[in-house]
C-alpha cells in the first residue's frame, strides 16, 4: 500500500543539515543522467520538429485560414474545461475527506486514488467502452430496471469523452488538492466556529479561500493535460469530439504531411504555454490584489 | 451574587483515558480565573468543554445559571484564544477582527462594525496595523489581533488557552500586564489556562490548581502559596521542603511533631490527634542555615552544595534520613563549605501541615503528555 507521510519533518531539515547534505552530494553532477536523457530524447526532437515547421511558414497561415483548425482548438478547450469542472466537483469533496481523515484512512484513500495508475490507460479506456456502449452494462441495468425504454447513447459522443478523460484525470486533481489541503490548520475552523460562524460559513469563508491556490494548480494541471490528450477521446469520442492532437495524428500518420503536422504541434505547444503563463499571471495578480487591500 | 460561569461536576472520559474526573468551580463576574496544572491535568479539557469543542461525558456548564452544555459552539457567545492564535492567514488584521461581526450570530450594521473594530484596535494597541496580514505581524502583534478578535463581539466569557506560550520571556511578561490591563478596562470575565505557576500568580485574581482531572485546590495566589493543601500544590507553586513525622502532643495551640529524634512545633490544625503521621512543608526562602534562634524549629543536616544566585544564596542540605532541603535566603551571604555539618532553622508559623496524599505525588517534572 502506498503511504503518504502525514507528519511534516521540517524540523529535521535545519539549515545546517541541508547545507551538509548539499556539500556531500556531489552537487549538480547527480542531475546529469536525467538531463542528458531529456536533451537527447525530448529537447532535440522538439527542436527538429520546430525547425521542420519553420521550413514552410505558409503552413502557420493555413492553421488560421482554414476554420477547421481553430474550430477543433475551441472544441478541445471546451471539452477540457468540462473535464476540469467534473474533476473539481468530484475531487474537492474527496480531497477534503482525506485532509480530515485519520492516517490509516488517508493511506487507504491514497491507495484507491493511485490504484488505476497500475493499469494501462488503453485498457481503462476500453473498459469504459464496455460499460457505456449500446449493449453495455450501464444500458442493460437501466433497461432491466425499466428506467429507460431504449438504450441511451452514452459513448462516441461528448459524454463518453468526458467520462473517460475525467476518470483518468481525477487522481491528479485529488492529489494536488490534497497536498494543499493537508497544510491547512484545521484549528482555524474551530476558532471560526467559536467566533459565531456556522459549520458551513467556516468552510466557505476560511477553508475554501485557503485552498484557492491548490484549486488553481489542480485545475490548470488537469486542463492542460486534457488539452493535449489523445487516446481516450480517440476511443470514446465521435467525429464531433475530434481533438487537436487527433488532427496532428491524421496529418502525420494518414496524410503523411509531417511538415504540417509539425506546424500543428508547434501551435498546440504555443497555446498551452500561453495558458500556463496566463494562469500564473492571474494567480499572481490575485495575490498582489490581496496584498494591496 | 450568582456566579457568571459555573462548572458543575464536569467529567470527560475517552476510550482509554480519563481527561476529567470530576471538576467543579465557579467564576465570579469580572473575575480572571487561572486554571493551573501540568500537562494532562485536564485544564485544556475544561476550556474545550466551556467553549463547546467537546461534549463532556457528565456534568454541566452554566452561564448566569443557564445550562449551555448542549448549545452548539457558534451560538455560545464565548471568546476563545488558542495557543497558536489561529489568525486567518488570507485576511488582513482588520478583516480578522471584523470576522465575528459578519457572522449571523453577531451581525451588525456597517458603521457599527467599523466603530467596534477600530475601538478594539485602539484597546489592544494595534492601531495602524489594520491592513497587515498575519504573516507580516510579530508574535506579540498576532497575539493582540487574536485577543481583539475574541473580544470584538463582547462575549460573555473570554477563554485563553496558554495564550503566551509561544512568546519569549520578555514579551510574555509585557503581554501578561497587557492582559491584566484589558481585563480591568473591560471588566471581562476570563478563564486563563496555563502550566506556568509564575504566570498564573501574576495574572490571576484566583487560581484553580488541577491535577489528574480533579481540582487539587482553589484560592488566591497567596492562599495557594502560603497554605497549600497537599504536596502536589506545594510543589507546583514553587520550591518546597517536606519532612514527615508523628504528632506527639497538642499544647497551647501548637502541635508537637516528632521527626527522627527532633521535636518540631507547628501551628495547630483541626482534627489531628496524637500518633497521626503528618507531612510538614516549609518554603525554601523561609529556611535559614546556621545557628538556630531560640524558639524556632530546627533540624540538623549536612551541606551538600551552596550556590550564589544573585538575588539569593541557595544552600542544599541533606538531613539525617537523606531528605534534601533547600534554603534560599536573601541577602546572599558568603557560601557555606560543602560537607560541613549545619542546622536548618525557621519560624514556627512558617511550618505547614499538609493533607495526607491519596495518590503518589505528580510533580511537574514527571508530567505526562497531554492527549
Amino acid at each position: 500500500m502506498p503511504s503518504i507521510e502525514t507528519q511534516p519533518h521540517a524540523s529535521r531539515r535545519t539549515a545546517a543539515a541541508v547545507a551538509f547534505a548539499r556539500k556531500s552530494r556531489g552537487g549538480l553532477l547527480l542531475l546529469l543522467p536525467a538531463l542528458g536523457y531529456l536533451c537527447l530524447f525530448f529537447f532535440l526532437p522538439l527542436v527538429f520538429l520546430l525547425l521542420q515547421s519553420a521550413l514552410t511558414p505558409d503552413n502557420y497561415l493555413r492553421v488560421f485560414r482554414e476554420s477547421v483548425y481553430l474550430d477543433v482548438m475551441y472544441r478541445t478547450a471546451r471539452m477540457s474545461l468540462a473535464v476540469t469542472g467534473v474533476c473539481l466537483v468530484l475531487g474537492y469533496p474527496f480531497a477534503y475527506f482525506m485532509s480530515t481523515a485519520s492516517e490509516r484512512m488517508v493511506n487507504v484513500a491514497v491507495g484507491v486514488v493511485i490504484l488505476p495508475f497500475w493499469t494501462s490507460i488503453l485498457v481503462r479506456s476500453y473498459a469504459w467502452l464496455v460499460l457505456l456502449q449500446r449493449e453495455g452494462i450501464v444500458n442493460k441495468v437501466l433497461l432491466n430496471l425499466k428506467l429507460i425504454d431504449h438504450p441511451l447513447k452514452l459513448v462516441y459522443n461528448l459524454n463518453g469523452v468526458i467520462c473517460g478523460i475525467s476518470y483518468i484525470m481525477l487522481p491528479y486533481m485529488i492529489l494536488v488538492l490534497y497536498a494543499s489541503m493537508r497544510n491547512i490548520d484545521l484549528q482555524l475552523l474551530v476558532v471560526a466556529r467559536s467566533l459565531g460562524a456556522t459549520r458551513l460559513r467556516a468552510f466557505y469563508r476560511i477553508f475554501v479561500p485557503l485552498t484557492a491556490s491548490g484549486v488553481m494548480a489542480g485545475c490548470s494541471l488537469v486542463f492542460i493535460l486534457s488539452f493535449g490528450y489523445f487516446i481516450t477521446p480517440a476511443l470514446l469520442g465521435g467525429r464531433e469530439q475530434t481533438t487537436f492532437s487527433m488532427l496532428i495524428d491524421i496529418q502525420m500518420n494518414q496524410l503523411l504531411d509531417w511538415r504540417f503536422g509539425a506546424t500543428l504541434s508547434a501551435v498546440l505547444l504555443l497555446v498551452i504555454m500561453l495558458l500556463v503563463v496566463a494562469v500564473r499571471r492571474i494567480v499572481r495578480v490575485e495575490r498582489s490584489v490581496q496584498w494591496i487591500q | 451574587m450568582t456566579a457568571h460561569l459555573t462548572i458543575d461536576n464536569l467529567a470527560k472520559r475517552y476510550a482509554s483515558t480519563t481527561a476529567l474526573d470530576e471538576v467543579s468551580f465557579e467564576v465570579e463576574p469580572g473575575e480572571l480565573k487561572v486554571l493551573l496544572g501540568p500537562s494532562g491535568s485536564g485544564k485544556s479539557t475544561v476550556l474545550k468543554a466551556v467553549a463547546g469543542l467537546i461534549s463532556p461525558t457528565r456534568g454541566r456548564v452554566l452561564v448566569r445559571g443557564k445550562d449551555i452544555t448542549d448549545i452548539p459552539i457558534h451560538r455560545r457567545n464565548i471568546g476563545l484564544v488558542m495557543q497558536g492564535y489561529s489568525l486567518f492567514p488570507h485576511m488582513t488584521a482588520y478583516e480578522n477582527v471584523a470576522f465575528p461581526l459578519r457572522t449571523p450570530m453577531h451581525r451588525c450594521g456597517q458603521r457599527d462594525l467599523h466603530e467596534r473594530v477600530v475601538r478594539m484596535f485602539e484597546l489592544t494597541g494595534l492601531a495602524g496595523l489594520e491592513s497587515q496580514r498575519p504573516a507580516e505581524l510579530s508574535g506579540g502583534q498576532q497575539q493582540r489581533v487574536a485577543l481583539a478578535r475574541a473580544l470584538v463581539f463582547s462575549p460573555e466569557v473570554l477563554l485563553l488557552d496558554e495564550p503566551l506560550a509561544a512568546l519569549d520571556r520578555e514579551l510574555r511578561e509585557r503581554m501578561q500586564e497587557e492582559i491584566r490591563r484589558i481585563h480591568r478596562t473591560l471588566g471581562m470575565t476570563i478563564i486563563y489556562v496555563t502550566h506556568d505557576q509564575s504566570e498564573a500568580m501574576k495574572v490571576a485574581d484566583r487560581i484553580v490548581v488541577l491535577n489528574r482531572g480533579r481540582v487539587a485546590q482553589e484560592g488566591s495566589a497567596v492562599q495557594l502559596y502560603e497554605s497549600p493543601i497537599d504536596e502536589f500544590v506545594a510543589h507546583f507553586l514553587g520550591g518546597a521542603n517536606f519532612v514527615t513525622g508523628t504528632v506527639t502532643s497538642i499544647r497551647n495551640g501548637h502541635l508537637n511533631v516528632e521527626v527522627g529524634d527532633v521535636e518540631l512545633r507547628v501551628p495547630s490544625v483541626d482534627g489531628l490527634r496524637p500518633e497521626t503521621q503528618v507531612t510538614l512543608m516549609v518554603r525554601p526562602e523561609r529556611v535559614q542555615v546556621g545557628v538556630p534562634d531560640a524558639g524556632s524549629n530546627h533540624l540538623p543536616g549536612t551541606v551538600v552544595d551552596s550556590t550564589y544566585l544573585g538575588s539569593a544564596l541557595q544552600t542544599i542540605v541533606s538531613l539525617s534520613d537523606g531528605t534534601v532541603w533547600k534554603s534560599n535566603v536573601t541577602p546572599a551571604r558568603s557560601r557555606v563549605q560543602a560537607g560541613a555539618p549545619t542546622h536548618l532553622h525557621w519560624r514556627i508559623e512558617d511550618t505547614r501541615v499538609l493533607a495526607a496524599q491519596q495518590t503518589p505525588t505528580n510533580t511537574p517534572l514527571e508530567a505526562s503528555n497531554e492527549p
